[in-house]
């Protein structure tokens, strides 16, 4: 298992309660993962970010009242040390695009396994983006931005590590 | 009384004593006997007696006696006033007489003076009373028993007293007759019919009459005049108004003394006077009796037959029907002090009415025009029947008599009391003659017996008028048409057969003028198909068929060869002879309509293609269903043309489509259909590739260009129709006839119209399929979203959690139970989800799922998003129809979905109570609320609301913000349950 000295502060925004709940919960197994904060629209995230100063925060795209990509863009300006991960269910090619332009770091499908998702946040931590292999294909469809990345591991179910 | 001396002063003293008892007393007995006593007690005499005469049987009566005996009182009762007694001398003389009953000299011829003589008087005197005038009236005589003869100053006290007594005699006999008279005529005046009355007139300085008092008046007074206690009242107050000539004649009456006989009448009282007045009592008291009778009535008729008579005249003079309705109509008014006077059209077959005239005062409202009134709307249906039954209608006050159905339509006409004389001509109500008021009246009898009167006549004279117009007009536009159209004029006699043509008549046939015609000329004149066609109409005109009326059509061919089609009208005029409809003659007109039956033919024709076109028209545009659409169009086009067969191809990106044939056996069909996709794009089709140059109506019908067509054989003539607009090309239909090619420009233009007709209705299916899929299309995609969206998420979220277990298992293995369940809410949830959306994917599902199930589906996966605490209380087993089951259903789904989105609640409740044909639905949560004034969107309360109303239900939503929302669902609406 490889474990960062330092402990990931990380902020989970979702409409869904339960998500928000079960993500909550279940990172909390991971010593290295904190979650410190939660919110359910894209205000209440740029409150939080301005607030807790997390290190990194899962995001989600589509909420009401204020949507996961112009908080992004937010938080991308009041508050560029926060890496944030785009964590949605839609994979169509103009929002990973309006995402990635808003300045997220990492676009991920919910359908990742929780070992990934781990990874993935602690990547992010490291200033390392992670595209999810949908999101890719789509892009691809799409032809446009390119950014670096580390190819993700197809998740396995109990990640060990 | 015996007898005493008397002194001159006593002698005086009786005679005044006399007088006041002659002036106080009534009773003339007393009277007389007063008399007696003092005549007795002047002349110092014994006896004595009063006699009056009976100037009817001119004799004395014995009045009073004092000093007689019962037998002489007997024997001198009524003695003959002719006789030689002293009394019968001194009335015959008027001068006192005396007698000595004992004198040897008179003659005692009824043996008087022996009685006397025997009751012991010797002399007596007789004093005759006499009347002013001169004539004796009666006596008084006083007896002695001696021989006395009174002294000079008794015989003139005697006088002095005959003067008074006879005074008042004549006074009391005046009185007496007076008062007798007066009874009589009393009497008289009480019981007669006519009126009388007695009036004191007023006069001012200048005599002139000012004003006159009721004295008296007798009982038909009142009855004649219409006045009340006239008695005691001035004629000025009792008749405000009343007319100066009265005050004139009566005070020329009372003061000259000359009576009056006339007639007058006076407005105020409204009556008329038949008059006798004449002076009664003295100069001075200005008095005039007045006897009369009323003869308003009388007076009335007379104006009637007056006012009759006049408008007869009125009837000779005018002749236009339009001047007599309103020459009569003013006058009728004007006569029976009016304000309105009108003529009704009725027609009752429809039972409408027009009022066609309408005479009026200055300043009302105008009725007439041509506005139809239903009869109904005024008349009750008795009412109506009656007017049918051509009985006058009298109402005197529209607003209370039961007879009119709506007063308020009378009412609007300016009417409150009208009377309505209905003319019936044929058994059929025509007409109406009709007067009214706007206010109530009570029409009297001869005003109504007037009306009824005048209504006859009036409908006579405007019959006869209208006739005579009519009759004119016919007869002016008759000569215009002949003159204005060349029209030619001709007249048969049926008797001699001659016949009259005028010039033009000859110009029409193409022969010369003023030869001879006969009927047999005219027949072999005309075209032999025609003639006897035209010679059969104008015989069966004779027999009096389609009232001796014909038209005829037949050519004639001028001497220049061109062919003339002529019209002839015919009207034949009977006579009645034994019995017998004769003709008697002929007239009739002929017209050169050669050019109109060419533009007839072109007339009908165009006039059949519209009315086709109409009908494809809403054939094609009665549906949307491409199919229907094609079918409808084949069909359509027979109505146009006549085709054998025919097909629409339609096309996209040029490759064919749809193929639809018509009347094409099935190896024709099979055949071009493969011919079309052999071709793949169609455009390479040189018909085809013909019509995408023209995009327009093609009619082939070159056998040689015929054969590049199509495919088929024996093609006589073919329309190509594009189906295209300017941009877009659709299809083709073709039409192919095999048996002519007798076709034309009338046919394309058909045809033309036609395209334009189907392009649009083609076009229009095809956006509605696009539409439609489209739509469908949508509907999927969001189906597809919110599966992933909802159901995606969960699972996620409890593979996570499931993921995370092992390593919670080592680190806080406590902490597991509680993670296990809320991975199975999740779980479920999901599960939920699933079914909810495969419901909505599949809605009679939804229809037949219990409503307990489909909430409890709702509520898990409520529970799977969150961690609301949800209680379902179900209560009963509600029965519920069809719209009403979804329309709970979909409300419950919003208030929970708004309870997952919005509320962040952390307990809700969800009650229902149910039964057969009830249902109480109760969504509560504690969550944040809302405002319920910031009309929110996106809550879904609109859709809720509406939803609600569809099956008028009551839903109230309410909501407090940091309380919480309660969404209340009752149906039916009102009910407790």
């Amino acid at each position: 298992m490889t474990m960062n000295s330092n402990i990931i502060r990380v902020a989970i925004v979702d409409d869904n309660d339960m998500i928000r709940f079960g993500m909550s919960i279940s990172l909390d197994v991971y010593e290295d993962i904190e979650i410190v904060g939660e919110a359910r629209n894209g205000r209440q995230a740029i409150e939080l970010c301005q607030r807790l100063k997390p290190d990194v925060l899962l995001i989600d795209l589509i909420m009401p009242e204020m949507d996961g990509v112009t908080a992004i863009r937010h938080i991308r300006k009041a508050q560029p040390e926060v890496r944030c991960v785009a964590l949605t269910s839609f994979d169509e090619a103009s929002l990973i695009q309006s995402a990635l332009a808003a300045g997220a770091l990492s676009y991920l499908i919910k359908n990742l396994s929780l070992e990934a998702l781990a990874t993935a946040i602690r990547d992010a931590h490291a200033g390392k983006g992670t595209l999810a292999p949908e999101a890719e294909e789509a892009l691809d469809d799409d032809a446009l931005l390119h950014t670096p990345h580390a190819p993700l591991v197809p998740g396995g179910t109990t990640g060990v590590g | 009384m015996p007898l005493q001396a008397l002194t001159d002063l006593q002698e005086m003293q009786i005679l005044h004593n006399l007088s006041l008892q002659l002036i106080s007393e009534d009773n003339i007995q007393v009277f007389y006997e007063a008399l007696l006593a003092a005549a007795i007690a002047l002349t110092h005499a014994d006896a004595g007696s009063v006699q009056m005469l009976d100037k009817n049987t001119q004799t004395l009566l014995l009045l009073s006696t004092q000093g007689f005996s019962s037998r002489m009182t007997a024997h001198f009762a009524r003695v003959q006033a002719t006789s030689h007694t002293p009394c019968g001398i001194a009335l015959a003389t008027g001068m006192r007489a005396f007698v000595d009953f004992d004198d040897p000299d008179i003659a005692d011829d009824d043996g008087s003076f022996k009685m006397h003589l025997e009751a012991g008087y010797l002399s007596a005197q007789s004093t005759p009373l006499l009347a002013r005038s001169g004539e004796a009236i009666g006596m008084f005589s006083t007896h002695w028993r001696t021989h006395y003869r009174p002294n000079e100053r008794e015989l003139q006290s005697l006088d002095l007293l005959a003067r008074q007594a006879a005074d008042l005699i004549e006074r009391a006999d005046a009185q007496t007759a007076l008062r007798k008279s007066e009874e009589k005529y009393r009497s008289l005046f009480e019981s007669i019919d006519a009126g009388f009355c007695v009036v004191e007139l007023l006069f001012d300085d200048q005599q002139t009459p000012i004003d006159y008092r009721f004295l008296e008046v007798n009982p038909a007074f009142e009855s004649q005049t219409g006045l009340h206690d006239a008695v005691g009242k001035w004629a000025r107050d009792l008749v405000p108004g009343l007319e100066s000539h009265w005050f004139e004649t009566y005070g020329n009456v009372a003061l000259t003394g000359e009576s009056a006989r006339f007639e007058n009448s006076s407005d105020p009282m409204q009556r008329s006077f038949d008059v006798y007045a004449f002076r009664v009592g003295a100069a001075a008291e200005r008095r005039v009796a007045i006897l009369f009778n009323e003869i308003s009535e009388r007076k009335r008729r007379e104006a009637i037959t007056a006012f009759l008579a006049e408008v007869s005249d009125d009837f000779s003079r005018l002749t236009k029907p339009d001047e007599i309705m309103q020459v009569v109509g003013a006058k009728i008014g004007k006569f029976l002090n009016l304000t309105r006077c009108h003529f009704i059209e009725v027609d009752d077959i429809t039972h409408t009415a027009v009022i066609t005239h309408d005479w009026h005062l200055k300043g009302l409202l105008d009725i007439s025009g041509s506005q139809i009134y239903r009869i109904a709307d005024f008349f009750s249906d008795e009412l109506y029947r009656a007017a049918r039954a051509g009985d006058m209608v009298v109402i005197h006050n529209a607003l209370s008599d039961p007879r009119i159905s709506a007063p308020e339509n009378v009412l609007a006409l300016d009417i409150c009391a009208f009377i309505l004389v209905p003319i019936i001509k044929d058994g059929h109500w025509r007409f109406v003659v009709s007067i009214s008021n706007p206010v109530p009246r009570e029409w009297r009898p001869d005003e109504i017996e007037l009306m009824r009167e005048l209504a006859a006549r009036i409908w006579l004279r405007l019959e006869r008028a209208r006739a005579e117009e009519t009759a004119r007009q016919i007869e002016q536009r008759r000569l215009m048409a002949i003159e204005a159209a060349g029209i030619g004029d001709w007249d048969f006699n049926p008797g001699t057969g001659d016949i009259y043509w005028s010039p033009r008549m000859y110009e029409l046939h193409g022969l010369p003028n003023g030869i001879k015609i006969t009927l047999d000329m005219i027949v072999s004149l005309a075209h032999p198909d025609d003639g006897p066609l035209v010679l059969e109409a104008h015989n069966q005109a004779m027999t009096g068929a389609n009232g001796g009326k014909y038209i005829g059509h037949y050519r004639v061919t001028h001497p220049d060869g061109q062919v003339h089609w002529l019209e002839s009208h015919g009207d034949v005029v009977f006579e009645k002879r034994s019995g017998q409809r004769i003709p008697v003659r002929v007239m009739g007109t002929v017209m050169d309509i050669t050019a109109r039956k060419q533009v007839e033919g072109i007339e009908l024709d165009r006039r059949v293609l519209a009315e086709a076109l109409r009908d494809t028209a809403e054939e094609l545009g009665s549906t949307l269903k491409l199919q229907d659409v094609l079918e409808h169009a084949l069909r359509s086009a027979h109505e146009l043309i006549r085709f054998d067969a025919g097909y629409i191809v339609l096309s996209a990106q040029d490759v064919m489509t749809h193929f639809q044939g018509e009347a094409l056996i099935s190896r024709e069909e099979q055949m071009l259909t493969q011919w079309h996709r052999q071709h793949g794009t169609l455009s390479e089709l040189p018909l085809y590739q013909l019509g995408n140059q023209r995009r327009k109506v093609i009619l082939i019908n070159d056998a040689r260009q015929l054969k590049q067509t199509l495919p088929l054989r024996s093609l006589k003539a073919l329309f190509l129709l594009p189906i295209a607009t300017a941009k877009d090309i659709f299809g083709y239909m073709v039409l192919i006839n095999r048996t002519h090619n007798d076709f034309g420009e009338t046919d394309i233009a058909a045809l033309q119209a036609f395209a334009y007709q189907l392009t649009t209705a083609i076009n229009n299916a095809q956006l509605f399929v696009q539409a439609q899929e489209l739509a469908a299309l949508k509907e999927r995609q969001q189906f597809a979203r919110d599966l992933h969206d909802a159901v995606s998420q969960t699972l996620f979220t409890a593979s996570l959690m499931t993921e995370s277990l092992p390593k919670l298992w080592r680190q806080r293995s406590n902490e597991i139970p509680e993670l296990l369940i809320d991975i199975n809410r999740l779980i479920r949830g999901a599960q939920a989800e699933m079914r909810t959306l495969l419901l909505e994917l599949r809605p009679a599902n939804l229809e037949t799922t219990p409503l307990k199930r489909l909430l409890e589906q709702l509520i898990d996966a409520l529970r799977g998003r969150k961690h609301t605490d949800i209680v379902l209380m179900f209560e009963g087993e509600p029965v519920l129809p069809q719209p009403v089951h979804m329309v709970v259903y979909r409300i419950a789904q919003e208030a929970l979905n708004n309870i997952t989105k919005h509320a962040h609640a952390d307990k809700a409740w969800v009650m229902v109570r149910g039964d057969k044909g009830f249902l109480e639905l109760l969504i509560q949560d504690n969550g944040a609320g809302f405002a319920l004034d910031e009309a929110k969107t996106g809550l879904g309360l609109q859709m809720m609301r509406e939803r609600a109303h569809e099956i008028d239900a009551l839903l109230n939503v309410d909501s407090r913000i940091g309380e919480g929302t309660r969404v209340r669902l009752q149906w039916p609406k009102g009910s407790q349950g």
